[in-house]
């Protein structure tokens, strides 16, 4: 790969247009060129590609060095890079693309050693392929969990199972299938640098955690970003009084999410008793989720009970 | 005309809670951190906008 040059003016440097410049570098354009043959939606496609481009961390030199040199040339220079800290981890997104976004991370041995033992674990939901540049001889501890089917219920989750540790060495490429399993970085004596490639296609519809050392299911919560804008847009609506937004309620009840299926009929009701009736009949009989059936079977007879006062 | 509603906290609810996106964190996440983020990415488009104001 070529890497590529910032800005040839001396003094202060211009944050924004480093940015761009880095953005269509030959180094950036060689990483979606390394995405470009990926299938919209083949999981499995990308997450080879991903173990390719792992294979080596070489690239990740490259690309970084104009941002370190525009640092060199003025320390107040911003990266265009998005930036998660906290005391545990300091993580950059490097890459993203319609196939993966990849970070790279620095995982600190001593806060990790200071941490309480953990109490739960979660299964993110998201394929990952990840790449431990230094692996600080820390070993990952597994668990592997169901597929989420079409009928999950919290009731009758079976509980997470423990598989064996797995001892990381400099240079290891794992994946990780965060649909069927979930990891904790343990026993570092030094620093932990990891390159993450997460697929953005494929994930499962929500993350869950589990209690350790139970492997009960604890909660759930959606990966769906959409159907919790949806969520709290249908409050603001209720909160509103807008009984006109009718329809709007009516299409989220024909969510593929049974949770935003039944938090958006919850809002109409609270909204508008009889204009959601119907819906809420057709819901208690034929709703495909017997949790949401349930729901709104028990929820009928107080509407009816209700609208008969 | 009145619209008539049910009182929300009447109406039942999944036995199966799923939370917002983004509500549960891998472990040792500090969401602390991620706030101080947020204000400083606030203070950062303020700045940029106005540098002088």
């Amino acid at each position: 790969m070529v890497g590529c040059d910032g800005p040839d003016a001396a003094g202060a440097v211009r944050s924004p247009e480093v940015g761009l410049q880095w953005l269509t570098c030959n180094t950036h354009q060689a990483l979606r060129q390394q995405f470009a043959d990926v299938r919209p939606g083949d999981a499995e496609g990308a997450a080879v590609a991903a173990e390719t481009l792992l294979a080596s961390g070489d690239w990740v030199g490259e690309l970084l060095a104009p941002l370190i040199a525009a640092l060199h040339r003025d320390a107040a220079f911003d990266p265009p890079l998005r930036v998660h800290r906290d005391a545990l981890r300091t993580a950059a997104v490097l890459f993203e693309g319609p196939a993966v976004s990849i970070s790279a991370a620095v995982t600190s041995a001593e806060a990790l050693a200071a941490l309480p033992p953990a109490t739960s674990v979660v299964a993110g939901g998201r394929l990952t392929v990840v790449r431990y540049h230094r692996a600080g001889g820390a070993r990952l501890r597994c668990w592997q969990m169901e597929r989420l089917g079409e009928r999950f219920s919290a009731a009758d989750a079976p509980p997470c199972r423990r598989l064996g540790d797995v001892q990381l060495a400099d240079g290891i490429v794992r994946r990780c299938d965060g649909r069927t399993g979930a990891t904790l970085l343990d026993g570092a004596t030094e620093d932990v640098v990891t390159v993450t490639a997460t697929v953005r296609y494929g994930a499962a519809s929500l993350m869950r955690e589990y209690e350790l050392p139970s492997g009960a299911l604890l909660r759930a919560a959606t990966l769906d970003e959409a159907a919790s804008r949806t969520t709290m847009l249908l409050t603001l609506l209720r909160l509103g009084g807008r009984a006109d937004a009718a329809e709007v309620f009516e299409a989220a009840t024909h969510s593929p999410a049974f949770h935003l299926r039944w938090s958006a009929m919850r809002e109409w009701l609270a909204l508008d008793l009889v204009s959601a009736l119907p819906r809420l009949r057709a819901m208690a009989a034929g709703d495909p989720d017997r949790e949401v059936r349930a729901a709104a079977q028990a929820t009928l007879r107080l509407a009816e009970e209700r609208l008969a006062a | 005309m009145n619209i008539l509603g049910l009182d929300i906290s009447q109406i039942a609810d999944l036995g199966t809670m799923v939370a917002q996106s983004g509500a549960i964190r891998a472990a040792a996440e500090v969401a602390g951190d991620e706030v101080f983020e947020y204000v400083i990415g606030i203070a950062v488009v303020i700045y940029s906008t106005n540098p002088t104001g």
